[in-house]
């Protein structure tokens, strides 16, 4: 285990390195003069020496390395600037929308877990079976449906025509209550859920055949074993370690999937921040917002696989991959 | 021997259905066993060996199913039992091991608490009697350290280890019948013998009887007390061992015996 | 012995035999075959379709904006009065276009890189899958984005931005592909022999991806107008003039709350049936592929 948390560990540092790259070249790729926005977005009235005595000490002089380090030493004391728009300081725009994000992400897991789990128990137990090809078919479709059109379709259908949720936001005005913020939660994990559960239906799926195929599991029938234990202690045990690898490898997707929905219905989380920064060109914000999903996204899958080297004994032993 | 077959086989057919047909893998197979026997059944890939095993057990996957003909067991109709009926024959009753050693064993749980699972299963036993009784059943098959491999996962263990603990695991429910399917095929030559040996002092020990699905001559000739040549589904010769393997009267089972590289011919 | 098993109770029903009878394995697969179907149909309908509709796509009609379907507008009009018919089928050219031209793009770096890992020392091999790892953690849609901030748009933009956000998949297959080939004796023995990097690769490593790289890329070219769809929709992917079906749904937020719904509900089908008819083919092939689906059915 310790070994394997150590290769773990290090395999972050290059991604964390990539991510700051990113947001680092957009902070520097982004049109205008550094110098004119500090001081309130023109430098008409400033001498050339003044602009330049400015410049210096905004260290625009120094080499591109230096500046990143500069700039990294920022961020990592929680410095993330202010909102070209309103002049707000984005760390604290950044919390609340975090804290947006999470509920929908969290709850998004909460759901799609046992639901692909179930369904893809159900189908991979009856390969070939109608059950099989209707829900196989279901996940495919899940697969093909883009996140903002599905999103159109069930306000469309649910508050447009029949009033029963509302489309947008997290709460109402003036009202903040816990069965408020449930109503405009559903057409958002909704949307979520039903977008993006297809590969996991599949991948339970499969790997429930698999196993169903596998020597082992004869072995545990020819023991006499209840089918009970059969399930409960060899088939989905086995299953599921695929499956929490997925959920890692493909929290990306999650993440992605969950901002577009963010911007259908008006969710305000870190998602709808990225997508109005970049509409709006507000750079510091597109910064700021890739910066935390990248950590965020690095801190999910990381959190995925500790929990899978914990599951698996092999890797618990040390045994590599 | 004119006692009753412990296991009674009449006219056993198991086929598969597939689009391009079915598949007759075992077609019409009778045969008796009788307690504290060693029936070998050898014959070529394909001839309906392992397909025959399976079906003993009531093990067959979907679409292999077991068409006719009549199984008894201790004077028990195996063919009219249920699921739950058939649970108590497996393992319990009829054990079985596989050729795979490492297949033989779920790769996420512990060597020891998987023969005490399997003994739960049969008896009322409180957790730590299972335990204690999975650590002799590994001590019975001579394993150099019971108390360690307990603990040990699968992928721990070597070939011939995991082949041995699967059957400690088997013997440690005490089946009337053992069935061993290719027991010695993925393991390395002193391995092999080893498990041969073991084979023979436990069969005595315990007064087991044993079907050896091998395809290995060899072993089949030095444990088995009868031979049953199967060729493709069909029974073709079945005899006393050395009479069979020694001077086979069908011409399948004399070109099964030339083809066996021999040094003492 | 393994094989002893495998011939005993895994009895093979499709043929391993390649050409002609994987060709008949495939089209017994009706969900493929379906798919296929699918394909087809909606690329004739977008290269013929826009002619034989009778509108054409930029015509405007004032004095039938938003109309609702009818025998003169089968979807009925957008916002201009447009007929949305005519703009949905000349809209699945632009759209299969830029699926087909970004995935092409994406397949060609994915392979570079992945068969140059593959064949490179493990210590280049290394750094390569690093920087692969961390791509996959930044969210592709993050990551075209941000490109698409910068510079104006355009077609060409557009495909260039999604094949370089989306070769990373491909590339980890071809690693794994070429990884398990150069460990197969054929390929061992014409490195042996002093084939050439090239010659290898050529001869001897790509046509042996091609069934997997196949299936990728039908898989990849869904992903890609799904992409596309997405970007259009912000209004940050092809110019609004040009009508991609993403473009088309890119007011659909107003139309839905007006009570429009065609216009939403059409282009958002197209898309759904080209990925799925896509995806459906590319499992038909995976099915034939894998050696494990060639168990008894």
């Amino acid at each position: 285990m310790g070994r394997y948390l150590i290769i773990r560990m290090v395999g972050i540092v290059p991604q964390l390195l990539l991510i700051s790259l990113l947001a680092f070249t957009i902070m520097k790729a982004a049109p205008g003069d550094p110098v004119a926005a500090l001081v309130g977005g023109s430098s008409e009235f400033m001498s050339e020496a003044d602009h330049q005595r400015v410049a210096h000490n905004l260290g625009l002089d120094r080499p591109l390395i230096v500046q990143y380090g500069m700039w990294l030493n920022k961020v990592v004391q929680g410095d993330l600037g202010r909102s070209l728009k309103d002049g707000r300081e984005i760390r604290g725009m950044l919390f609340e929308g975090l804290a947006a994000t999470l509920i929908l992400v969290g709850c998004a897991w909460g759901v799609l877990t046992p639901m692909a789990v179930s369904a893809g128990y159900w189908a991979g137990s009856r390969r070939h079976s109608w059950v099989d090809y209707i829900l196989s078919t279901c996940a495919l479709v899940s697969f093909a449906t883009p996140a903002f059109w599905l999103g159109l379709i069930l306000i469309l259908i649910f508050s447009v025509e029949l009033d029963l949720f509302p489309s947008a936001g997290q709460t109402s005005m003036g009202d903040a209550s816990f069965g408020d913020q449930m109503q405009h939660l559903v057409l958002p994990l909704l949307t979520i859920v039903l977008t993006q559960v297809g590969p996991y239906i599949r991948l339970v799926r499969g790997s429930i055949q698999d196993i169903l195929l596998s020597d082992f599991l004869r072995a545990a029938w020819a023991r006499g074993l209840t089918s009970r234990t059969v399930v409960w202690r060899y088939l989905l045990p086995n299953a599921l370690t695929p499956f929490i690898t997925w959920i890692g490898y493909s929290f990306p997707l999650l993440v992605g999937g969950t901002f577009i929905v963010e911007w259908v219905f008006g969710w305000p989380g870190m998602g709808r921040m990225f997508l109005q920064a970049a509409i709006g060109r507000n750079y510091p914000v597109l910064m700021a917002t890739v910066l935390i999903t990248g950590l965020l996204v690095i801190a999910g899958n990381l959190f995925a696989d500790l929990l899978v080297a914990w599951l698996n004994p092999k890797l618990r032993r040390g045994y590599g991959h | 021997m004119t006692q009753t077959p412990l296991l009674s086989l009449s006219d056993l057919k198991s086929y598969y259905d597939s689009a391009a047909g079915t598949i007759r893998a075992v077609d019409g197979v009778s045969l008796d066993l009788y307690a504290g026997e060693i029936l070998g059944i050898v014959g070529e890939s394909g001839s309906g060996k392992s397909t025959l095993s399976l079906s003993l057990l009531g093990l067959l996957d979907p679409p292999g199913r077991i068409a006719g003909g009549e199984l008894w067991f201790q004077g028990e109709d195996l063919l009219a039992l249920d699921e739950s009926g058939w649970q108590n024959i497996r393992g319990k009753k009829i054990g079985m091991i596989f050729q795979s050693p490492e297949g033989s064993f779920n790769p996420i749980s512990t060597i020891g608490q998987q023969i005490a699972e399997a003994l739960q299963a049969h008896r009322t036993l409180s957790r730590r009697e299972a335990e204690a009784e999975a650590e002799m059943a590994l001590a019975l098959v001579r394993m150099p350290q019971p108390r360690e491999i307990f603990e040990r996962y699968p992928f721990e263990l070597s070939l011939g280890m995991c082949q041995r603990a699967s059957l400690a695991l088997a013997l440690s429910l005490h089946p009337a019948v053992l069935i061993a399917d290719e027991p010695t095929a993925s393991l390395d030559i002193v391995s092999q013998a080893a498990m041969a040996s073991l084979f023979l002092e436990l069969q005595a020990t315990h007064n087991l009887s044993l079907i050896i699905i091998s395809h290995d001559l060899g072993l089949v000739r030095t444990i088995a007390d009868r031979v049953v040549v199967m060729h493709a589904g069909k029974i073709v010769e079945e005899g006393p061992s050395d009479q069979v393997l020694e001077a086979p009267r069908h011409p399948y089972t004399q070109g099964l015996v030339s083809s066996e590289l021999r040094l003492d011919r | 012995m393994a094989i002893d098993r495998a011939l005993e109770l895994d009895i093979s029903r499709v043929p391993a035999t390649p050409g002609a009878e994987t060709l008949m394995a495939f089209c017994r697969h009706r969900l493929a075959m379906a798919g296929l179907f699918g394909l087809v149909a909606l690329t004739v309908l977008s290269m013929l379709g826009p002619s034989v509709v009778g509108h054409d796509p930029a015509a405007t009609d004032i004095q039938a904006i938003y109309a609702a379907p009818s025998s003169s507008h089968l979807l009925g009009t957008d916002q201009l009065g447009r007929d949305l018919l005519a703009r949905l089928l000349y809209g699945g050219r632009v759209s299969l276009l830029v699926g087909l031209m970004a995935t092409l793009l994406a397949t060609m770096i994915g392979c570079t890189y992945g068969i140059l890992s593959g064949m490179l020392p493990k210590w280049f091999e290394y750094p390569m899958m690093q920087l692969l790892d961390a791509l996959h953690a930044i969210p592709v849609i993050l990551l075209v984005i941000v490109s698409d901030v910068f510079g104006e748009s355009s077609l060409m933009k557009m495909v260039l931005v999604i094949g370089l956000a989306s070769w990373m998949g491909i590339a980890r297959m071809a690693r794994t592909e070429c990884r398990r080939l150069m460990e197969i004796d054929f390929v061992k023995g014409a490195i042996m022999a002093g084939a050439s990097p090239l010659r290898l690769v050529f001869r001897h490593l790509l046509p042996n991806m091609f069934a997997p790289l196949i299936v990728v890329i039908t898989v990849g070219v869904g992903q890609a107008i799904l992409l596309e769809s997405t970007l259009s929709f912000l209004n940050m992917g092809v110019p609004a003039t040009v009508p991609s079906w993403g473009n088309l749904l890119g007011n659909g937020m107003s139309s839905v709350l007006g009570g429009a719904w065609w216009i939403v509900v059409f282009p958002g089908l197209m898309i759904v049936l080209t990925v799925l008819s896509m995806n459906l083919v590319g499992d038909g092939l995976r099915d034939l592929i894998d050696p494990k689906n060639r168990r008894i059915c």
